[in-house]
């Protein structure tokens, strides 16, 4: 017992410096915080990667070895105590029953009608005997005391569920890129690749944004396994829902934009005229406007427009909090229009104001990937199977109550008495309400089912 | 009127909740006593109308959830399991004077998720699961048993030391008996472990449905071990210990500032998946 507090002190101690220093960080991040000697003892000492030092996973190991052995220990007894509960009390506990009774009764042996009541309210009797005094002891809920022992197995399963993961199992990422194909992914540690043992497809990404701001409401992949040159499965990936093939888990992690914006919708209008319509072009490639003499281009597309010192235009950032394309309109090969025209000031029409044309900025289309958690986690199930014992035992252990009930009658024909001791290892008030009902269907007061 | 009302509403009835438990408790009349109760009641409908309301507007938002995702939602949350877990208390052992260590406690988040912004958040893909309703609910439900377990825990404390002082029966008066109050942690604690496991049980579930990793070592995570482990520690120093008393007071009192570190230390001090940050 001693050793099992130990234990979980180390334990305690060791997590919380393990929560204190960053785990598995970019060394750049430790250089910030702490001096060279200090990171030479955490490297040392294992801090930098605490839970997986040798140190940390013995005193798992420990703390497993000990609950084995506990529980070897203590079981057999318990098995016996649980499965043939003592019918007679020794006088020291007998001073410590809380519940006590003394019944009399004149007439008939009140035993026969003493059975059915036990049986009645759920007891298993046991006895000694015919004779005179006639001990037994009325008891339910006995295996509420394997609760405990239940819940210990169950650690020992989700801790060899973990060892199997972490021997047998892998945690990976890969970045597909909309419209690609990827067969490999990268391991946690960011070094290593490895073979899916199939294609992966990423054939549409999309993602929604909550009005008006860049929170994510939602994102999803449509992708598609490839093995051996056929598609074997499709499915819309989502965060919480993730795709399972051959033992591999992926999980819809994250997203993000893959190079540059190509390909941008704009607006045109022309007051005087009344036209508008909308044209699709590609940065940097010159487009006819139909039956006209213009020609447009887009010249540049920032995500984050601002102005320098000297006034020159650039990107303050890679995030899309202020999107502009600069466009030149030719008229029949000479610069007419160059002006910067903005997804969120529509007012602005450019500086020289050739009021005949308005632009709009309604739509731009940069490529993007998708993120995905690569896993496998082959002990799964015994982690699984864990969890639900766990609970399962957590349950027998608090919410079924081992009570007892001594029996000790004593007497002759039509003078006899009952003594009775009843306690309960847990819900004592409500075990007193079931004690004084007892005892009045063993004198006969109130009904039992025949 | 709108839910932020109804909030506001808890607060002052809360406020005055505990003043009347702690006068009852000071002046030991049972009239206060009635009304401490009353208004803990009341204040706990309240409240639960504000938070059933703000989830019927986060729907009507287009956005909605449940009330859990971010600090102030969490802390109102919390408020209500204290005075839920409080109020079956009360009604089970009918000694009020529970009521002037614990309501002080729901006051306190309360009031300060006052302080907190307040408006509705849509959720992040991440948090839509159902886990998050079942995840959440049963996490507080636990931190709410522990900050019983700990006010039980200080009322010990106190009861002790006078005992000792005067070294004579009914030195406290309203305060009972130690030994009843250390049952009456270890009844606390007993309800509260299950709902924490529970809580770290649904919540490595979601992970592994939500990033492929049931453990992570995760500050948030790690600190649920550390919790969690102290319980256990506390369960397993009385059960097959037999320690009593003064010590298993103490490790309630030390795990309730593990429950404090957890739920708010960790959120504000780290970053990572469960930063409020």
């Amino acid at each position: 017992m001693k050793l099992a507090l130990t234990l979980f002190l180390l334990l305690v101690l060791s997590s919380v410096i393990g929560t204190l220093i960053p785990q598995g960080a970019d060394p750049t991040l430790y250089q910030q915080h702490f001096g060279e000697v200090t990171i030479r003892c955490f490297e040392f000492l294992g801090f930098l990667d605490l839970f997986h030092s040798w140190w940390f996973i013995s005193i798992l190991s420990f703390l497993s070895i000990n609950l084995l052995i506990c529980s070897f220990q203590r079981l057999p007894s318990l098995w016996q105590v649980v499965s043939f509960p003592p019918v007679r009390l020794d006088t020291d506990r007998e001073k410590a029953i809380p519940f006590r009774g003394s019944l009399f009764f004149s007439g008939e042996d009140p035993w026969p009608r003493a059975e059915r009541v036990f049986r009645d309210e759920g007891y298993h009797l046991r006895r000694e005997g015919e004779a005179i005094p006639l001990c037994a002891v009325a008891y339910k809920g006995q295996w509420s005391r394997i609760g405990p022992y239940l819940v210990h197995l169950s650690i020992l399963i989700v801790l060899l569920g973990a060892t199997i993961d972490a021997l047998f199992g892998f945690r990976g990422y890969v970045n597909l890129p909309e419209k690609g194909v990827v067969d490999s992914f990268r391991l946690q540690n960011g070094k290593d690749w490895r073979e899916l043992g199939f294609s992966l497809r990423c054939d549409d990404f999309e993602a929604s944004y909550y009005e008006g701001s860049h929170r994510p409401k939602n994102y999803k992949s449509q992708l598609t396994v490839i093995e051996n040159g056929q598609e074997v499965m499709r499915k819309t990936l989502m965060v919480n829902r993730p795709l399972v093939y051959k033992g591999i888990h992926i999980y819809q992690s994250s997203f993000g934009n893959m190079g540059e914006v190509k390909s941008v919708t704009l607006s045109l209008e022309n007051p005087p005229r009344k036209e508008s319509f909308q044209l699709t072009a590609l940065v940097g490639e010159p487009t006819r406007l139909e039956g006209t003499d213009y020609q447009l281009q887009i010249l540049r597309f920032l995500p984050d427009f601002a102005l320098d010192e000297r006034f020159l235009a650039f990107s303050r950032s890679e995030e899309f909090n202020n999107p502009a394309v600069e466009v030149e309109i030719r008229k029949g090969g000479r610069p007419w229009l160059r002006t910067w025209v903005f997804e969120k000031f529509k007012e602005f029409h450019g500086l020289k104001g050739k009021s005949e044309v308005r632009l709009g900025l309604i739509h731009y289309d940069v490529p993007q990937f998708t993120g995905l958690q690569v896993t496998r986690d082959p002990g799964l199930g015994w982690v699984w199977t864990g969890f639900a014992l766990m609970v399962f035992g957590l349950g027998v252990s608090l919410l079924m109550a081992e009570r007892k009930i001594w029996i000790e009658k004593v007497g002759c024909e039509g003078n006899w008495e009952m003594r009775l001791w009843g306690q309960s290892r847990r819900g004592e008030e409500a075990f007193a309400q079931e004690f004084s009902s007892i005892c009045n269907k063993l004198q006969g007061r109130g009904s039992i089912s025949e | 009127m709108s839910f932020s009302h109804l909030f506001g509403a808890t607060i002052v009835i809360y406020l005055f909740t505990s003043i009347a438990y702690i006068g009852y408790a000071a002046l030991r009349a049972n009239p206060l006593g009635k009304g401490a109760s009353l208004l803990a009641y009341l204040g706990f409908l309240v409240q639960t109308a504000a938070i059933i309301w703000r989830t019927v507007s986060s729907y009507h938002l287009g956005m909605g959830h449940a009330p859990f995702s971010n600090l102030y939602e969490s802390m109102t949350f919390f408020s209500w399991c204290i005075v839920l877990v409080y109020l079956i208390f009360e009604g089970q052992v009918r000694k009020r004077i529970f009521g002037a260590f614990v309501m002080p406690l729901a006051l306190l988040t309360s009031a300060y998720a006052a302080l907190l912004d307040s408006g509705i958040e849509p959720l992040i893909p991440a948090l839509k699961s159902n886990w998050l309703l079942i995840h959440v609910s049963v996490s507080f439900l636990g931190y709410g048993a522990f900050a019983l377990s700990c006010g039980i825990s200080i009322m010990y404390l106190i009861r002790a030391k006078s005992e000792g002082a005067k070294g004579n029966a009914n030195p406290g008066g309203i305060i009972p008996d130690s030994r009843i109050l250390d049952e009456y942690n270890y009844k606390a604690v007993a309800i509260g472990f299950p709902l924490l496991t529970l809580g770290i049980l649904t919540g490595a579930v979601w992970a592994h449905y939500a990033w492929g990793s049931y453990w992570s070592w995760d500050p948030k995570e790690t600190w649920s071990l550390i919790v969690w482990l102290i319980y256990a520690g506390f369960l397993h120093a009385r059960i097959v210990g037999g320690w009593r008393g003064k010590r298993t007071a103490i490790i309630s009192i030390i795990g309730f500032l593990g429950v404090i570190f957890l739920y708010l230390g960790v959120n504000l001090l780290f970053s990572g998946l469960h930063s409020y940050n």
